[in-house]
Order: structure tokens, then sequence, then C-alpha cells
């Protein structure tokens, strides 16, 4: 089980990380939207937790790369974002993500208990 | 003939002439009747005079009686004329009054043996037996009513204007001049049996005749200049022809005929008749306008100059324009040496158009304050002398009108004198007159249309003025508006990554992700964690309203397990209750089979739960908070009912506003936006629901929400 954060605030890095790692998970850590799009070709993450705001490349233009890209049309994503508009959660609607979560309104646990959620199902 | 008899002739013939004069005007008015009516009592008299004079013994007695009754008349129409002069007004009891007297007196003077018993000649001159109605009635009759006319007349002299005062004083002059003489030698002396003067009394009537004709053409008594116009041009060619006709008769005769008048001669009267007839109308219409031209040099037409002037005063609105079209009409019109037309408003002189006027504003405020008692035009001539007629010398000033609609001063029409020197006639006067109310009506109208289109003009920059402003502030408000929700969105954005670390740590914290915590720091830690927690509901609620306000909110609706959504919030807020000691709890009621869906947005309506239980957590000391849902016909009802403090009266009203909260000490104490409410309303009402609460305070409250379900849509 290897999932990719991609998310540039190191702090939230190292929470998130700190989390999985204490589950068992393996983490992959993209701190902006390029490395996110290369690390999904070369590491082969199971699942993503995808920032919006992003260095270099926002989260959606990284995610419609990675769409288009060969490992990555099926992918799952949850969207892991301060960003509450509906703008971004119709355009990641669109790219098939399994979630859009608000990180305020979500503690880690809550996080990856939506991951594990979304691993059951498929 | 003798000498004296001819003078009687001559006065007939001018008594006559005057006659026609009168007559010829028309005789439309009473005053004019009672005039006319008074001369031919003249002319009877003369005539009968004449015919006694030259009368036989025989019919001596006849004229005799005729002559004492025309003079019946002559004093009742001067009684009468004096009553009417120059109003046409009269009190009808004097009138019927007098006439019966004059009726009864005229009656009696053809009675034998009242008046006149017979005639006697002695010496050659005719002596006439009076008897008892001429001594009891006649010269008491005669001097009475003359009287009666002096005194009539002389009140209408003392009450009226200037130039009805000069026409009255000819009047009164030639009326003593004649009537005195008359009633002296053709009452007084022959009461004592001399007759000898007694023809005088007709020849003096030239005093009457002359003065009357004077007060006509120097002061227009009673309009007839144009008729002695005429008359004069008339007896002129009656001259003319007549010393034509006679020379051509006489020298024709005398030339063919040596004399002696014969059958032929007739013939030859009767075709050089025809010459005369034939050259009688174009000799007289040359004449017509000879006389027309020194007497009427600047006549016009009443009518077309009115019609014109309606014209003018109808064709603009513009005032400058219709004052001096107006102004050049009365000019060339009238020929008049200047004309002024000067509009007032209030007591201020608004505007002043002039054509060759000489004045400056201040004349016009001194002509203004002599016309403020007048009621009529002041005419330079009819004026008696004083401060007001040395004021229009002054200012060369032959006509000055007051222009009033209802008593309102307008303006005032100035005119100058006319170029050839007349005064101005009635007829002048009557045009004026008719002219300057329609004038006064038009400048008020013209003055109306000025101000509005000033207004008009003022109102539009105003506006125009508030417009641009209001699209100023408009703009600068959107501008403010836009930057406060980029403010908004970028902060609470900023803001919630640092308070997720806060929270997200201090969660992992309390599920032991540093190990085992004594239950002392875990009570610690998750006062903290609730604080963080708080913190970001405040933040969630301060984007949502800045997002509803700003119309960017988009629902994203979705048919939902209500239910479900009310399990999470209650589970997400299991751990605060049990920190405050409460007892959390969600039920369904009535069913344990799934309920009704309902079309909501899910992070919406999440919102509004969450703000609901964090309410009624925030409010409950101890006790508990329960969620219920169940069905009631085709709504679905949720409520959240805590036993808390609850919601003090003079709150309950304003709970769903804006920054409302239940009291500013309760803010102080419990913290809080005042947010969350309002969103909850505006988000339910938007889902097609309606919320509402029951409170009571120190036993709890319970808010209400329903939602229609799926399938009641």
């Amino acid at each position: 089980m290897k999932v990719l954060i991609v998310e540039d605030d190191s702090l939230l890095v190292k929470m998130y990380s700190t989390k999985l790692q204490s589950l068992g998970v393996e983490v992959v850590i993209a701190e902006d939207g390029e490395t996110a799009v290369q690390l999904v070709k070369s590491a082969k993450p199971d699942f993503v937790l995808l920032d919006i705001m992003l260095p270099k490349l926002s989260g959606l233009d990284a995610l419609k790369l990675i769409r288009q890209s060969a490992g990555g049309k099926k992918l799952p994503v949850i969207i892991l974002s301060n960003l509450s508009n509906e703008k971004e959660k119709k355009e990641a609607e669109a790219l098939q993500v399994k979630d859009y979560l608000v990180k305020a309104d979500h503690t880690p646990s809550q996080v990856v208990a939506k991951i594990q959620q979304h691993l059951k199902l498929t | 003939m003798d000498w004296k008899n001819f003078l009687v002739l001559v006065s007939i013939i001018f008594n006559f002439i005057l006659a026609l004069v009168i007559h010829f005007r028309g005789g439309r008015k009473k005053a004019h009747l009672a005039f006319e009516f008074t001369i031919l009592g003249i002319l009877g008299w003369c005539v009968t005079m004449f015919f006694y004079r030259m009368s036989s013994p025989e019919s001596a007695v006849f004229w005799a009686r005729w002559l004492y009754f025309f003079p019946t008349f002559i004093p009742t129409g001067f009684v009468v004329f004096g009553l009417l002069f120059p109003n046409h007004k009269l009190n009808k009891k004097i009138f019927v009054l007098i006439v019966l007297a004059n009726l009864i007196m005229a009656w009696l003077t053809l009675q034998p043996g009242a008046v006149v018993i017979g005639v006697r000649f002695s010496l050659g001159e005719k002596i006439i037996n009076f008897g008892w109605a001429y001594y009891y009635g006649y010269i008491i009759y005669i001097p009475v009513l003359f009287s009666l006319s002096y005194l009539v007349l002389f009140k209408k002299y003392r009450r009226e204007s200037a130039i009805i005062r000069q026409q009255i004083l000819y009047i009164i002059l030639g009326l003593t001049g004649s009537s005195t003489i008359g009633i002296t030698t053709n009452l007084i002396l022959p009461t004592f049996g001399f007759f000898e003067l007694n023809w005088l009394g007709q020849v003096t009537l030239f005093i009457w005749v002359g003065s009357v004709t004077y007060a006509i053409v120097k002061h227009r008594l009673m309009d007839i200049r144009l008729v002695v116009a005429r008359t004069v041009a008339w007896a002129l060619l009656v001259f003319i022809l007549e010393v034509f006709y006679t020379f051509l008769i006489l020298s024709l005769t005398r030339v063919f005929y040596g004399g002696g008048m014969n059958s032929w001669q007739i013939v030859l009267n009767g075709a050089l008749t025809l010459i005369t007839a034939v050259t009688f109308h174009p000799l007289r219409r040359l004449l017509e306008r000879i006389t027309d031209s020194i007497f009427f040099k600047d006549r016009y037409d009443t009518e077309d100059f009115l019609k014109a002037m309606g014209r003018i005063l109808g064709s603009t609105l513009e005032i400058e324009l219709l004052a001096n079209k107006l102004l050049t009409r009365l000019l060339t019109e009238m020929k008049l040496s200047h004309a002024c037309l000067v509009s007032l408003k209030g007591h201020k002189i608004e505007h002043i158009f002039s054509q060759n006027c000489q004045q400056g504003a201040v004349s016009y405020h001194q002509i203004r304050s002599i016309l403020t008692s007048a009621q009529r035009p002041l005419i330079f001539d009819e004026l008696p002398e004083g401060k007001r007629k040395n004021l229009l010398r002054q200012l060369d000033i032959g006509f000055v009108a007051p222009l009033r609609v209802k008593d309102k001063e307008m303006g005032i029409l100035v005119l100058g004198h006319k170029l050839s020197g007349d005064i101005y006639f009635d007829q002048d006067i009557q045009v004026l007159s008719i002219l300057t109310s329609e004038v006064a009506v038009a400048i008020q109208n013209a003055l109306s249309y000025e101000e509005i289109k000033k207004f008009s003009n003022t109102l539009k920059l105003e506006v125009d003025k508030a417009t641009l402003k209001i699209k100023n502030t408009n703009k600068r408000l959107k501008e403010l508006s836009d930057l406060k929700d980029e403010f908004v969105s970028v902060a609470s954005h900023e803001m919630r990554t640092p308070m997720t670390i806060i929270k997200g740590y201090l969660s992992m914290l309390l599920e032991g992700d540093a190990g085992k915590l004594s239950p002392k720091a875990k009570d610690l830690i998750s006062d903290a964690f609730e604080g963080a927690t708080r913190m970001i509901r405040l933040v969630n609620n301060m984007l949502n309203v800045s997002r509803i306000e700003s119309g960017r909110i988009s629902v994203n609706l979705q048919d939902v397990q209500l239910e479900k959504i009310c399990e999470e919030v209650v589970d997400e807020f299991r751990i605060e209750a049990r920190e405050h000691g409460l007892k959390l709890k969600f039920e369904t009621l009535g069913t344990n089979e799934p309920l009704p869906k309902v079309r909501v947005d899910i992070d919406r309506i999440r919102e509004v739960l969450v703000n609901l239980v964090a309410n009624a957590i925030k409010f409950t000391p101890h006790g508990h908070i329960f969620v219920r849902c169940q069905v009631k016909d085709d709504l679905l009802l949720t409520e959240i009912e805590d036993t808390g403090v609850g919601i003090p009266k003079e709150a309950r009203k304003k709970l769903f506003r804006k920054f409302s909260q239940a009291s500013l000490r309760d803010a102080q104490e419990r913290k809080g936006s005042g947010l969350g409410l309002y969103i909850c309303q505006l988000m339910i009402n938007e889902f097609g629901g309606k919320i509402w609460f029951n409170s009571k305070v120190g036993k709890g409250t319970t808010f209400f929400f329903v939602l229609p379900t799926v399938k009641s849509r």
C-alpha cells in the first residue's frame, strides 16, 4: 500500500505522513504539481492525496496530466484542500476524484478513514 | 323774408347737420339716443319758430301751439342725457317720472285755451295770449327741468375723469349760453308781453351747436369724429355741385335762350342733372380720400389689427420673440414714437423690451408706482395736471397700462405719442385695452414657460449630477465589496491552513499518536481541540456569509438521506459533548425503514446541522441534546432539542438576523460570531424548507426545520 501525498506545507506533510506511516502505509511525497505527475509515473502509488494550491503546477492541472498518463486513468484521488469554492469542486468532480475534503474540517484520522473507505469499495 | 328769419333758417340747417351727425353715429347707445332726441326737439323748435314768424293771422295760433310743444322735449332730453352720460346706465324711476311730466306738458301745449289761447297782431308783431297752463305749468316746467339737467351734469362733471369732464364742460357751456337766452327771450319776456326778441333764442343756439362740435372734434365726444369728417366731405360736395350746377344752368340758359325757361331748358336741365349724378360718386370718393388723409393719417382696421396681434401672441412662447414682434407691430400700425414692454416678477423687473425707448429700469419703477393705484390705463391727454401727468410728460409717455392677470402684475405696456401728434382716440384705447389683457396672459404664459424650461434644465443637470455621483458611489461600493469578498476568501483560506495543522496535531495527540496521555493532559488537549474546531467553524461561517451576500454561492443539489448526515454530525460532536458532560443522541422516530430523501446541498445541510448542534452544546451547561428526524405528511422534520439556558424573549424576534446574539453578555460569555443561525435560515429557505424554534428560559430550546421530501416534489 503506497499513498502519494501532494502537499507543499511541510507541517501538513509531516502530519499526514506520520498518521499514515503509524498505520503501516508507505508514503511518497511531492511538494509541487510537476513532481506529483512524475511520481505517479515513477513511484506508482495506490492512492493520491492531492492539494490544489501548489507551486509550479496546480493540483487540478497536475491531475489532468495524471489522468492522461498511462497509469493515471483510474488512480483513486482524494482532493485535500482548504479551498471550498464550487468552481474547484466542480472541476475536481469532472476529473473523477473520489472525494473533495476540506482540510480544516477533517482530522488526519478522518482523512485516513476516507482513504480506507474508498479503497475498500474498489 | 327778413334777416331774423334767415338767421333762424341757418340755425335750422346747422342743427339739422348736427342731428344728422349724431344720427349717423348709429345711435346705438342710450346716451346718444337721448342727445339725438334733444337735438330733434331743438330742431322742431327752430322750424316752428320759422313758420310761426312767417305765418298769416289765420295759421298763427296753430304754429304758436307747436312752438311751445317742441321745447318741452329739450330739457327732458338733456336730463336723460345727463343721467346716461357717459355710462349709459339709467335710474328707471326718475326716467319714467320725467317722461310722464314731459308728455303731460306736451299734450297741454296742443290743447286750445291751455297754454296758448290766441295770437293777436300789434304793430307788425305777434302777441300771444297765454292760458292757465302756461302760468301754472309751463313757466315752472321748463326752468325746473333745465335746472335738473344742470344738476345732473354738474354731478357727473365732478365725478368723472379729465377727458369726460372737458366734454361735459363744453356741453354745459353751450347749454348755459343758449338756454339762458332762450328762456329769457321765449319764456320770461313773453310772460311780460314782450315778444320782439323771441327769434334770438333759436339764433343763439349757435353757441350750443358750436360748443358741442368743438367737444366732438377736440375731445371725441361720442366718437363722431368719423361722421364729422364724412359730413364735411358731404357738405363740400353739395356746395361744389350747387355752384357748378347753377353756373352751368345760368350760363347755358343765357347763351342759348337769352333768359327765360322753356321745355328745352327742362330737357337740358334733366341732362345736366344726369351728368351731375354721374360725376357725383367719383367726386365724392376723391374728396373722401382727401379728407381721410387729413383726418385719419394713422387709421388702421381694428379687427385686422387685433387679429394680427392675436396671431403674434399665439405664435410663440419665447418671451423675447413675443415682445419684439408685438412692439414692432404696435409701432407700425399705430405710428407711435416708441413702445416698451416690461415684464415683472413679483416686485422686480424681469425683462425690458424696448423699441426706441430711452428709459432705464428706474423710470419703470416710477411708472409702476403710479400704476399700482390705477386699474385702467393712464392716457397722458386724459390725465389731470399733477404728479402723474408730470412724470409721463418727463418720460415722454402718451399711454401706459398695467398688464394684469387676476390682479397679479405681469408687466407694463408703455407707449410714446403718436407721430402725427394726434391724441389716442377711443378706437385706440379700446384696441389697447383688449390688447393689454391679451398681452398680460401671453406674458404670464411665456414667463411660466421660461420658468418651466429653466426648472427642467436645472432638474436635468441635478439628475445627471446625482446619477453620476450614484454611479461613482456604486462603482466604488462594488470595488469595496469585491475587495472584501476577496479578502475574506483569501484570509479564510490562509487561516484554514494553520488551523488544520493545530487541529490535526491535537487530534493525533488525543488519539495516542504520541503515546498514552494522562487523563489530565487528555482533558486539556481536548479543550484546545475544541477551541481549534470552533475557530474553523467561525471561519467557515464568515466565508459562507460573504459568498451568500456577494451572490456567489451556488448550491449543488442532491437527493440526500438526511438521517445519515445527522448521524455523522452527531458522531463528530460526540467527543465535544462528552467533554461538556452532556448526553448527545440521534434517533429517527416512527419507523425503522430509511426515511424519504430530501433534495439539498450536502455540504450546506451539514453546515446547518453543525451550527445547530454546536449552538446547543454551547448554550447547554448540563443535561442532554437530542437530534431527531421524522416524517410529517410530505415533509421531513428535524429537531435539535437541548436542556440549555433558553432564549430570552427580547432576543427571539431578532434571532435569525445577521450578527444577532441572544445578548451581549452571552456573546462575551459564550463567544460566537452571530452568523450561524443567519446562515441556517438562508440555507433552509433555499432548499424550500422552514426553520423555527420553541424555547423556555431556564428549561431549554428546540430548533425545528422541515424540508420537502423528494417523493412530494
